[in-house]
């Protein structure tokens, strides 16, 4: 009976997973013009505004880093960055909004993981992407693989602590009808506080608090430095059980307010 | 004629009114989100000048200046027209523009304002703040100058439009054209900086054939009397440019469309 209920709740995730990639596949044209926009159009126009404060500023330090330093930043925040990414969250928002919320309340799966694992399915090329392209330019960087895996497992976690994070947010739903702009906030917050802008060292020393006190910083900054070899395993390992302890409040948060707020649920949106 | 439009845009004003505060909490969430991107802006430019006093003349004073124009001129864009433009492809991929090609008054009126968000306010009276904040310190007069500015956001709408229009119309070739859109906002970062950050290259291609300097860095230029003669001329040339191409792609696509799925 254990065995036919283990087999069940990995069947179900698996399938999940699978049913992102196909979705994520219909339509291969735009899953390539996605991956390419999202990833390098924003790091070309980062890559572009740290020459122009180079050269035409006649500055050699910016926030303590040399240009090479900012440049090795950017081109590897890029497999992070496209890592963290994933807007899940707001399926869950809209389930509830327009009540299709019903349908996968009945169905033995939790409608909050099954929109975990479906969007994670969706993500996974773009991350086995990453990773290859990681694995080639750490051959031809001469950047340790390990640092690259170990960075890229603090990238995971981070993807996670994001979907617990926003899924959290989403319950908020149940009570505003609709709670798009909430998850949009937390999407600006993340994109400047998670290191995808620029590196988080180069904030001012006395707002260096604000990124600190959020996870976000394991998103995309903690990923790059490990990967860069400015975090050693030991540093690694650190940030890891920082994650590990955000990603139990999370859920604990995400139990509570979602086993509170489902309660407000009428079937006709929240 | 123009009553006729005018009509029309009272009714979907009216009704988007309505629709927007249905969900209104949301509504005001919805406010405070576009604020808050307004301060991440800032935030962005804070950090930067944190660390350096100029970059090609761009002082802190100036880059605020520059956000001031170009908040305001994307609140206008983002109340009358963001919303349609997104939902513009799909349209197109449902077969829904059969309806709106039906309909006594141009396709494209409708298409691109049938719905308006009443969630930008704050920020158009915030990029107003700015302007007024910090423009002494940055070389804006203020009086008779405050005209100028005035042009210059309906300069940078007008190029918003066109720019998006041409960035949507694709949905007619493409299996689904949102991806076109989403490459547009991801080029739009070009405009949400002062053009002076960038090297001459770029500054060349956003002031022609992706024009997002018309939305804010020009302006700035054009207000604080920097902007050389022949950029005023160039706006006009790049605009018009702008407007064929828009309805030749327009009149295309029609030719290509198939209803439903096309």
């Amino acid at each position: 009976m254990n065995m036919i209920r283990i087999k069940w709740m990995m069947e179900w995730r698996l399938a999940a997973v699978r049913n992102g990639m196909k979705d994520a596949l219909a339509y291969r044209w735009d899953f390539l013009i996605d991956f390419f926009t999202q990833a390098f159009v924003p790091v070309g126009i980062q890559l572009i505004l740290w020459h122009s404060i180079f050269t035409q500023s006649g500055t050699t330090v910016f926030g303590g880093m040399k240009y090479t330093e900012l440049l090795a930043y950017t081109w590897t925040s890029i497999l992070f960055s496209q890592v963290r990414g994933g807007n899940y969250d707001f399926a869950l928002i809209e389930m509830i909004r327009t009540g299709s919320l019903s349908q996968s309340l009945l169905r033995p799966v939790g409608p909050v993981e099954f929109v975990f694992w479906r969007g994670f399915g969706e993500k996974i090329f773009t991350a086995a992407f990453c990773l290859f392209l990681g694995l080639l330019a750490s051959y031809f960087a001469d950047r340790s693989v390990l640092n690259l895996l170990l960075a890229m497992m603090l990238a995971v976690l981070g993807n996670v602590i994001h979907y617990l994070f926003g899924a959290t947010l989403a319950a908020v739903a149940f009570y505003w009808e609709n709670a798009f702009a909430i998850l949009l906030v937390k999407n600006m917050m993340v994109s400047l506080l998670s290191g995808e802008v620029m590196p988080l060292s180069v904030f001012p020393a006395k707002y260096s608090w604000i990124w600190e006190s959020t996870p976000f910083y394991l998103y995309v900054y903690g990923p790059t430095q490990v990967a860069l070899g400015k975090w050693s395993p030991e540093v690694w390992a650190h940030h890891m059980m920082i994650g590990f302890g955000w990603c139990i409040a999370f859920a604990i948060l995400l139990k509570i307010t979602w086993s509170r707020s489902i309660r407000q649920y009428q079937g006709i949106g929240g | 004629m123009i009553a006729i439009y005018w009509d029309v845009f009272k009714t979907i004003f009216k009704n988007n009114f309505v629709k927007e505060f249905i969900y209104r909490t949301n509504a005001f969430a919805m406010t405070f989100a576009d604020l808050i991107w307004v301060v991440v802006e800032l935030a962005f430019f804070e950090v930067i000048y944190s660390n350096i006093a100029n970059i090609n003349g761009w002082g802190r004073e100036q880059c605020f200046f520059f956000l001031g124009i170009f908040v305001s001129s994307d609140a206008l864009f983002t109340t009358f027209f963001q919303r349609s433009f997104w939902e513009f492809p799909m349209l197109i991929n449902r077969g829904d523009l059969d309806v709106l090609l039906t309909k006594p008054v141009s396709p494209v009126f409708l298409a691109t304002m049938k719905s308006i968000n009443f969630t930008q306010v704050l920020n158009l009276i915030l990029g107003f703040w700015i302007i007024a904040h910090y423009g002494p310190a940055a070389g804006f007069d203020g009086g008779l100058a405050w005209l100028a500015v005035f042009f210059w956001i309906i300069i940078g709408l007008a190029t918003q439009y066109l720019m998006r229009f041409v960035s949507v119309v694709w949905a007619f070739w493409l299996e689904r054209g949102i991806t076109v859109s989403a490459l547009y906002y991801q080029l739009y970062a070009l405009a949400n900086k002062p053009s002076g950050l960038y090297p001459a290259s770029i500054r060349f291609v956003i002031k022609t054939a992706l024009p997002f300097a018309f939305m804010g860095s020009l302006p700035v230029l054009s207000v604080t009397g920097k902007l050389p003669l022949q950029d005023y001329l160039l706006v006009a040339v790049v605009l018009v440019v702008y407007t064929f191409l828009a309805r030749t792609l327009w009149k295309r696509g029609l030719k290509r469309y198939q209803s439903a799925s096309s």
